[in-house]
């Protein structure tokens, strides 16, 4: 559904199928929403009612994709995304390539999984402030291209709404928009993050296997 | 921000000892300094999640004598090395091999320490970190 070339396709993934074309509308062709744009669609939905903040806000926000970002002054980092089958994997190709025979590191692998299980581990994207872009405030999510690419839609979809509605409304607003102690808690990003995953999949799967009774 | 994470840095510095079994007829045991190992700025502001892994052999009085990179493209040998320094698995045979891992999540930090070997396993999770 999305195209990584296409940031606007991230930002309208987080909102309701329903309201999605109308927004799609109001971007003009230079790829911007100006202020006032959004105020005649109507929708109770959080994201949206972020959405239309951040566009009705005196300052520009920016959302873009790309492979990585850079703040001044610092090394810049690449997103990328490997899961938790590639992660195991990597570790029993890392151990055999330091000395390890392939049964000691998958007995290894097997052992640590019990304690501490492999996980996915990636860079999905960024929030940077008009310092670090050197003009407006930016959200970057990754274009899930090389190292990226098998980094899932709704995980880009989340982090999109968890630098935009998160961060960046916050940081417009004025307000602590890190995680630090006396910022947003955890189960507000959360909150968002969740609630873009489940625009983006649409209310037709948001019914999960086990809802599903079995035909007799 | 920079304050915050020296003063976690400094609170963070906690050293356990902790008897985890017994083998034969030597008392197993470990001692370890949990350290919040730094991280480039532009990582932590991310939304990131990940772990560094390092190999550790041990000497014949507990302590690490040779560590090697598994999987670290972020914090490098030498910050790893100071960390493991002052860590001791008394009771493991010479020349044991443990695998340590430090897992990193984004608006947490540090959140987990494990080391895992043949006769050996431990995990501590660290609540309430520095967040980013």
């Amino acid at each position: 559904m999305t195209d990584p070339r296409f940031p606007r396709k991230l930002v309208l993934a987080t909102l309701p199928e329903k309201i999605r074309k109308k927004v799609e509308a109001a971007i003009g062709k230079n790829g911007v929403l100006t202020r006032g744009s959004l105020d005649k669609i109507l929708s109770k939905d959080k994201n949206f009612l972020d959405l239309k903040a951040i566009v009705n806000d005196k300052r520009s926000m920016e959302i873009t994709t790309g492979k990585g970002f850079k703040n001044p002054g610092e090394d810049g980092q690449e997103f990328y995304y490997k899961d938790a089958i590639q992660t195991r994997k990597d570790f029993v190709d890392n151990m055999i390539a330091n000395g390890s025979t392939k049964e000691e590191a998958e007995a290894l692998a097997k052992d640590r999984n019990a304690f501490s299980a492999f996980e996915p581990e990636a860079t999905y994207g960024v929030f940077q402030t008009p310092d670090q872009t050197g003009g407006n405030p930016r959200v970057t999510i990754s274009d899930a291209t090389g190292p990226a690419s098998t980094m899932p839609e709704d995980e880009r979809v989340g982090t999109t709404g968890h630098e935009l509605y998160g961060h960046g409304l916050k940081y417009l607003q004025g307000k602590t928009w890190g995680h630090e102690k006396n910022g947003p808690p955890d189960s507000f990003f959360k909150g968002i993050e969740d609630r873009s995953k489940a625009n983006f999949r649409g209310p037709q799967n948001l019914v999960t296997p086990k809802a599903i009774k079995p035909k007799k | 921000m920079n304050q915050y994470f020296l003063k976690l840095t400094a609170s963070i510095f906690l050293t356990g000892v902790l008897c985890v079994g017994a083998r034969a007829q030597t008392k197993l045991s470990s001692e370890m300094s949990i350290c919040s190992l730094t991280l480039p700025e532009t990582l932590k502001q991310a939304r990131a999640n990940f772990s560094i892994i390092y190999s550790l052999q041990l000497d014949n009085t507990g302590a690490v004598s040779r560590l090697i990179k598994i999987q670290d493209d972020f914090v490098g040998k030498e910050n790893v090395l100071s960390c493991v320094s002052d860590w001791r698995f008394r009771g493991l045979p010479d020349g044991a091999k443990l695998i340590a891992t430090f897992k990193w999540k984004h608006a947490k930090g540090w959140v987990e320490v494990s080391v895992v070997g043949k006769e050996f396993s431990q995990i501590m999770r660290i609540k309430q970190g520095p967040g980013y």
